[in-house]
């Protein structure tokens, strides 16, 4: 598995060795958040005549073994879908294979369970386990690296992660953006 | 300068692994409360041979919780367990002066609730009554040798002096510890007796 992944990454370092090629556009799909998450996620970039680049992301997550996790086991938060605008700046002056740095916003949304102390009708309290629903709103910061394959293949790696500022007390503290993404450049 | 980028990269992907195993994330199904003298050693000050060391539970559903004005119904809170389960260890000084886990085997007594051993330890069960809205509990331990022997409560007595009453809860409801100081414990967590 490892071996394959190595050569799969040399293969993709060697085709970048190829004359570039400006494409406006980038469509990709982050197919770690997919496999490992259950995250199915389309994201959209344009790139401007400068360093800089914009884009949009979506995703939504339908994984039985998330919800399992969150539904009996000890995960706190289901993440159902998120929205995430994000702008770029790439790092170096390559157009085959560079680095960027990215802030992005996410609007997240998805379900909570915490532990509560009720009160009951007699005033003996009762502990008991509310569910609900989050909507928060994330800014943070990235980085990744980038390979453009045969002038219109792409490869990117992304870490990062953001802060929710909304709902606090129900959504996750942080939001993370992990990606080994492919996509097409048009 | 070229540095900087991977730096930054490495930076971020080690603050990105200790952000993903961010606490906020976890989830754990069980709530624990202080409520001490919960469960009493009929301590003697001598024991003698053919003599029973008897345990015993008697707590109210409703029970008092620190920094709260109003009691926590512990039997609604666990959905309704039928019990509160615990467990101990006896042992008795062997020869060479090491204490050793002691089975009583038949002298177990059984009055209220149940007890069982098992290969190193034994646990008490405390049910609930629901006439009292109490679970009950009492248990006697028949020693039919002279020896010094020694009790405790596991991890929570040796550092708490305290035993931990743990809600059988079904399904996915909510487990309700109490921990709870024993009285009889020494300082180091143990009721140490003499049986002559």
């Amino acid at each position: 598995m490892n071996k394959s992944f190595f050569l799969l990454l040399i293969c993709f370092s060697a085709a970048s060795q190829e004359t570039p090629a400006i494409n406006s556009y980038e469509i990709r799909t982050n197919v770690l958040a997919t496999l490992s998450q259950g995250a199915y996620n389309l994201s959209i970039e344009k790139q401007t005549a400068g360093s800089f680049s914009y884009g949009l992301g979506g995703s939504i997550t339908q994984s039985s073994t998330q919800k399992a996790a969150y539904e009996t086991g000890n995960k706190s938060n289901l993440p159902v879908w998120d929205i995430t605008p994000f702008v770029r700046y790439k790092l170096s002056k390559s157009l085959r294979s560079y680095y960027f740095a990215e802030a992005f916003s996410s609007l997240n949304h998805g379900k909570y369970k915490d532990i509560i102390r009720n009160t009951d009708a007699a005033n003996n309290a009762v502990y008991i386990v509310e569910k609900g629903k989050y909507t928060s709103l994330a800014l943070g910061g990235s980085l990744g690296y980038k390979f453009v394959i045969k002038q219109v293949f792409v490869l990117e790696f992304l870490v990062g992660f953001g802060s929710n500022l909304l709902d606090t007390k129900k959504s996750p503290d942080v939001v993370s953006r992990v990606g080994l993404s492919i996509g097409y450049q048009f | 300068m070229k540095k900087i980028p991977y730096m930054g990269f490495a930076l971020l992907s080690f603050v990105l692994l200790v952000a993903c195993s961010n606490k906020d994330s976890e989830f754990f199904n069980e709530v624990t409360i202080q409520v001490p003298n919960q469960l009493v050693i009929d301590s003697q000050s001598s024991y003698t041979t053919q003599d029973t060391l008897w345990m015993h539970t008697a707590f109210s559903r409703y029970l008092p919780e620190e920094n709260f004005s109003n009691l926590l119904d512990v039997y609604q809170s666990s959905g309704q367990a039928v019990g509160f389960q615990f467990a101990f260890i006896l042992e008795k000084k062997a020869t060479n002066g090491m204490w050793e886990f002691y089975s009583l085997n038949n002298n177990l007594l059984k009055e209220l609730g149940d007890v069982q051993q098992y290969d190193g330890y034994y646990t008490g069960l405390s049910v609930y009554n629901e006439t009292a809205k109490t679970y009950d509990f009492r248990s006697g331990l028949k020693l039919t040798e002279a020896g010094e022997y020694r009790i405790n409560f596991g991890y929570e007595s040796l550092i708490n002096r305290a035993v931990i009453l743990r809600s059988l809860s079904q399904a996915n409801n909510l487990v309700v510890n109490i921990r709870s100081t024993v009285q009889a414990l020494d300082a180091s967590g143990y009721y140490l007796f003499t049986v002559n």
